[in-house]
């Protein structure tokens, strides 16, 4: 099984009213060629109920192996270095 | 026939065809929303601006996390059973071809399209491929902070489909909380598709089920371009010794997108009931 790290600290992606999700920067989504990776909430709430913080996650992990690739591009592409995969 | 459509098609031939999975008085009589709340609302308006429900698109990692268990060997197989159970009874989806989903256009009515779920939570992105009508357009229109759309016209719908079907997207009718309300034809990319991976990937095998036709290739009219082996986005085309398409009825879903990019029209869909390796495959 991949093992999957993210490090809420260095990574934070906080809530986009507008947009109803986070929108920065979630690079990592956008390059997993397996679209294993998503967005979560995490357990703080804004006074409208609404998540403040979001988190990176990958599902279905166990068929990783199988789908994801190792292609270790959502570790090169993350600004802040919060993601380890390890195999 | 399928047995959702021995139970709902009635004289309709098909349970999406029926228009009385279209009626507001069929939502009410369901109770769907007490089902989804876990209580009785006084008001439908008022349960869905509740936060229990507002903020359910952005956390569903939980439910998709138990699909996880179905890769236990033991286990695994009793996730199965529970898993296509529930999925009956719960949010699910059929694959439509483009001419039963236009059908169901004009038997709906308030439509307007939403940002993929999908899409939104596996790539960050918001796209505008889910097909609601009423009475979900009608609760989600007094609930704006939570739902960004677009309403559409039924002849928009339909072009709007149409632009879709050009693309490849596969279409699909979903249900939700219990049959026959239909709520949405969603346009799916199966890359991103949350309803199709525990299908194609965990053998949960309800939560995604194939149309009731499947495809067929006249080989006499196959020039072997490759076109609708690219498009196919189940894997269910190839090529023969005589490099001739052919489709594996085992692993058709009966989409017909297929058709959309065959020069020869050599591709069409036959009704999966009638087919003889097809017609046990759901």
């Amino acid at each position: 099984m991949v093992k999957f790290q993210f490090d809420p600290t260095k990574c934070i992606l906080p809530y986009d009213a507008k947009e109803l999700r986070p929108t920065k920067c979630l690079k990592c989504l956008e390059v997993c060629p397996g679209s294993l990776l998503m967005f979560r909430p995490l357990k703080e709430k804004d006074e409208n109920g609404a998540p403040k913080f979001f988190e990176i996650h990958m599902l279905f992990k166990a068929y990783s192996k199988k789908y994801c690739p190792d292609c270790f591009k959502c570790v090169e592409i993350c600004p802040e270095q919060a993601i380890k995969i390890i195999i | 026939m399928c047995k959702f459509c021995r139970k709902h098609a009635k004289e309709h031939g098909k349970w999406y065809l029926n228009p009385e999975g279209y009626t507001e008085e069929l939502f009410y009589k369901l109770n769907l929303l007490d089902r989804i709340l876990g209580r009785k609302p006084k008001k439908v308006r008022d349960a869905y601006k509740s936060a229990d429900a507002a903020w359910y698109p952005l956390d569903i990692s939980k439910q998709l996390e138990l699909v996880d268990l179905a890769s236990k060997p033991v286990l695994g197989k009793l996730v199965r059973m529970i898993g296509n159970h529930i999925a009956i009874k719960s949010h699910s989806g059929q694959v439509v071809p483009t001419e039963d989903a236009l059908k169901i256009v004009d038997l709906s009515h308030d439509h307007a399209v939403y940002p993929c779920m999908c899409k939104r939570l596996f790539k960050g992105q918001d796209e505008y491929k889910c097909l609601n009508f009423a009475p979900i357009t009608d609760i989600t229109r007094h609930t704006p902070r939570h739902w960004k759309e677009k309403r559409l016209s039924p002849e928009e719908a339909k072009a709007w489909l149409q632009d879709f079907s050009d693309k490849g997207y596969v279409h699909a009718v979903f249900w939700w909380c219990d049959m026959p309300q239909a709520i949405c034809i969603c346009n799916c990319d199966n890359k991103y598709c949350y309803a199709s991976r525990p299908k194609n990937w965990y053998d949960i095998t309800n939560v995604y089920r194939r149309a009731e036709y499947v495809a067929e290739v006249d080989p006499d009219e196959c020039i072997s371009c490759g076109k609708c082996q690219e498009r196919c986005q189940f894997g269910a085309i190839s090529y023969d010794s005589n490099g001739r398409a052919q489709v594996d009825p085992r692993i058709c879903f009966g989409c017909g997108q297929c058709r959309g990019v065959c020069e020869q029209n050599a591709l069409k869909l036959v009704d999966r009931n009638t087919h003889t390796i097809a017609k046990k495959i759901w």
